[in-house]
């Protein structure tokens, strides 16, 4: 099942910056974005994932839009400058609300179908939608297979030196792991960083441009929010009840889709993508970047982009 | 600098080079460096049993009956085979070393299904303590690393009349319970996964799921 991309070099990162950034109110949220490419391109939403920012997406963004996509890389709540509108609405990190943005999102830029593709919270917003909302999906790529959470089976133990890379999981379900969060945001994206991309190169200024989007004042109670939802230690927001009961029979996804694991991710690491093969109805191939980690998009932008071209193209 | 100060002053630098079996007194020189000590594969065996609070402890026992008692704790997670080759060395020097394994390890069992297995710092301590009034010592080294270097700190902050003198792996262990919440540099909290693992998730979440 598993196809092989060609090695690329190690990605040396890019200091430029997804700039200018547009804003639009949608659902709670007022939601940050970076847009390029065409107003009448096909249209590609790049979601990114955690610890991380849109600059995961600072060279597949340019290379898609080269090749006539509307590209569309919005900050996820609790990141950059999107903002919640409303300073009591409840700061849930749960996937149901991560992906219930992505469509109000597109729902807002009259977005009718879109190639979803991500990794990490990312992934898991665009095959959030893809499953719920398959109408809107012309194609998923998706960084480490179905991403959506079996929160049912949250307390199930995995193997052990499978655990230990989640370490940050279970010291976010601490008050000790908030304070943690809040005190060294800089600290432990960083050390993830560093984890979960063995093989990736960046430099103080490539991460920096990122970490500054952890400044956002919700960064913390979303992120915290989101892994003890993960493990179904907290509860969700009452108006996604719906998504959830959808997102909890785990769902089926029926666009065509590329998953993509890479070879050097340290905190998902590769699989021949059969685990989640029966999740995925339609056309469906996968394939393992050799080297890259994690943020597959910043460290293979090549191969990136050249699954969600070929989704265009099909 | 006082003459009190400097004889402490010594003491802990005998205590930290000589360890248990010689004088805590002597004057050494710096440490000699072993070479690396290849595991014994013996086991530490016959091990006697004991009721002793809750619990009917496992233990191993050598050296001379009447030869000051060294209490040997190991950790988590590990077993008394921490100190294969440390109790022989012991009792060669005249110590009657006891080696128990803590609640939870190996042949040790709790007497009753209902109490409660707790692991906290104050039960393991209590456990040396149980140990030592059902074997009838009134004071001995307590020795330990890990949780059995906590279960030496604890009997030795509380009950300093039983404890002759103490050795601990990773200094003074007793858990400042208080301050547990407060985080540390995140690349020291990496190694701590387990403790979070193991932690109670269900309270633990709860305790703060409410967004803000």
């Amino acid at each position: 099942m598993t196809e092989k991309t060609a090695a690329s070099a190690p990605h040396a990162p890019s200091s430029k910056r997804l700039e200018p950034l547009r804003q639009v109110d949608a659902g709670m949220l007022n939601i940050a974005y970076y847009e390029a490419g065409p107003a009448d391109g096909p249209v590609v939403m790049l979601m990114h994932g955690f610890p991380y920012d849109i600059h995961s997406y600072v060279d597949v963004a340019p290379m898609l839009a080269a090749q006539g996509c509307r590209v569309i890389v919005p900050y996820l709540r609790g990141y950059g400058p999107t903002r919640f509108l409303d300073k009591t609405d409840p700061r849930s990190g749960g996937q149901a609300a991560i992906g219930a943005d992505l469509m109000e999102l597109m729902d807002k830029l009259d977005i009718h179908r879109a190639v979803l593709a991500g990794y990490d919270w990312g992934g898991r917003a665009a095959c959030v939608v893809a499953a719920l909302w398959p109408e809107r999906c012309i194609g998923l790529v998706s960084v480490n297979g179905y991403l959506i959470q079996d929160i049912a089976r949250a307390m199930v133990p995995v193997r052990p030196e499978r655990e230990v890379p989640l370490w940050y999981q279970y010291y976010f379900q601490l008050e000790r792991g908030r304070a943690g969060l809040a005190a060294n945001r800089r600290g432990i994206a960083k050390l993830l960083w560093k984890q979960w991309s063995p093989n990736w190169q960046f430099d103080d200024a490539c991460f920096e441009r990122t970490a500054k989007a952890h400044d956002n004042p919700d960064y913390v109670d979303v992120v915290i929010h989101s892994y003890r939802h993960r493990f179904g230690l907290a509860d969700g927001e009452p108006q996604y009840a719906g998504m959830r009961r959808g997102l909890a029979a785990l769902p089926p996804i029926t666009a065509p889709t590329i998953t993509l694991d890479g070879a050097g991710d340290g905190v998902a690491p590769a699989t021949d993508g059969s685990a989640g093969a029966s999740k995925f109805t339609d056309r469906r191939a996968h394939r393992v970047v050799p080297r890259a980690g994690h943020n597959l998009p910043q460290e293979a932008p090549e191969a990136f982009a050249e699954a969600v071209m070929e989704l265009i193209k099909a | 600098m006082s003459d009190s100060v400097d004889r402490w002053r010594r003491f802990l630098l005998g205590a930290a080079i000589s360890g248990v079996a010689s004088g805590v007194f002597a004057q050494g020189g710096p440490p000699a460096r072993p070479a690396p000590v290849p595991p014994s594969s013996r086991r530490m065996e016959p091990l006697k049993h004991v009721d002793a609070g809750v619990l009917n402890i496992a233990y191993y026992e050598e050296g001379p009956a009447d030869g000051p008692v060294a209490i040997l704790l190991h950790g988590f997670p590990y077993d008394i085979h921490t100190y294969v080759d440390v109790a022989p060395q012991l009792a060669a020097q005249g110590c009657r070393v006891i080696v128990p394994y803590l609640r939870g390890f190996g042949a040790t069992r709790f007497r009753g299904p209902a109490t409660l297995r707790s692991g906290e710092q104050a039960a393991i301590g209590a456990d040396v303590i149980a140990l030592m009034d059902a074997l009838g010592i009134r004071r001995a080294v307590l020795a330990g690393h890990n949780w059995g270097g906590r279960g030496a700190c604890v009997a030795a902050a509380l009950w300093p009349e039983r404890c002759r003198g103490m050795v601990t792996v990773n200094s003074y262990l007793i858990q400042d319970l208080a301050r547990a919440m407060v985080p540390i540099s995140p690349k020291y909290e990496v190694a701590l996964w387990y403790e979070y693992l193991l932690s109670d998730r269900a309270r633990a979440g709860r305790a703060g799921c409410q967004p803000a």
